[in-house]
């Protein structure tokens, strides 16, 4: 019991130390690579969404690289894709859609997902450690394997929620800012055209829901807080 | 995710103690449930301390 507890106790620290520099890298990195967000029609609608939350303001920052996403810093700062931005600028996203993945990524800061994720990642590193001991006896070469499979599917499941809790904050904020919530559907619906996704990755181990399942989520919402579609 | 950690190296641990005290599988199952809830237990415990930690 000792010594497993130990390699356990190891495997959690080396994780978290790993994660302690890794978020730090990212930090600095979106430092390097960012700008404020400018525009006069996003910050109209950013400021709806800051009155609604009671905030003084909700800032956005400009990533500076290509593939289309919005993300939240472990820190707490929201940032654009400058691919996402330039899809907006050509008019392929409204302003209210692009104020739809800053309210989902509100989500996750409010909710504390990157906190929450750091503590997960710790806890997949310690299952994948504790299933490859055992199942390396049972199965030697390809228990590895599976052990990073049941990891990396666990991971998943939990990432999914993260995302679909995110979008029912991203709903309930858009409704209050008097947005609503058909530009949050509309996004989905195009969103992977926009990030050139072909064939998604099989449903069990992709870390967002498919986005027929998250445009759902948003329409039995709608019917329970008795809005019109 | 830590708390099934527990949950898994508990059970092992579990079953590799009743096997070597000679138990048959009932008492291999037993002792894999009850040592895994402990081990899930001290994971909920170790999540509240890295979270506070964290915060």
């Amino acid at each position: 019991m000792v010594p497993i507890l130990l390699t356990l106790a190891l495997s959690v620290g080396a994780a978290l130390l790993m994660l302690r520099l890794s978020v730090r890298n990212t930090l600095r990195m979106l430092d390097d690579k960012s700008t404020v967000l400018r525009d006069a029609a996003l910050e109209e609608r950013l400021s709806r969404m800051a009155a609604a939350l009671d905030l003084p303001a909700i800032p956005v920052h400009v990533f500076e690289v290509e593939p289309v996403n919005g993300l939240a810093a472990p820190d707490g700062r929201i940032f654009l894709t400058r691919g996402f931005v330039q899809k907006y600028r050509q008019g392929q996203v409204t302003a209210d859609e692009m104020a739809s993945v800053v309210a989902h990524e509100l989500g996750h800061v409010a909710l504390g997902h990157s906190r929450r994720r750091m503590i997960d990642m710790t806890g997949q590193n310690a299952v994948f450690v504790v299933l490859t001991a055992v199942l390396s006896r049972v199965l030697p070469v390809i228990g590895i394997w599976i052990a990073n499979l049941i990891a990396t599917a666990l991971a998943s499941h939990l990432s999914r929620a993260a995302e679909h809790e995110a979008d029912a904050y991203a709903s309930a904020l858009l409704v209050r800012a008097g947005i609503g919530t058909a530009p949050q559907k509309a996004l989905f619906a195009k969103l992977g055209a926009l990030t050139g996704q072909r064939g998604a990755p099989p449903a069990w181990i992709a870390s967002h829901p498919p986005a027929a399942e998250r445009i759902a989520a948003i329409e039995a919402r709608e019917a329970r807080w008795g809005l019109a579609g | 995710m830590i708390a099934i950690a527990g949950l898994l190296i508990g059970g092992a641990t579990g079953a590799l103690t009743a096997r070597r005290k000679g138990g048959r599988l009932p008492d291999l199952l037993q002792y894999a449930a009850a040592f895994g809830i402990l081990g899930a237990l001290l994971g909920v415990f170790a999540t509240i301390a890295i979270g506070r930690m964290l915060a």
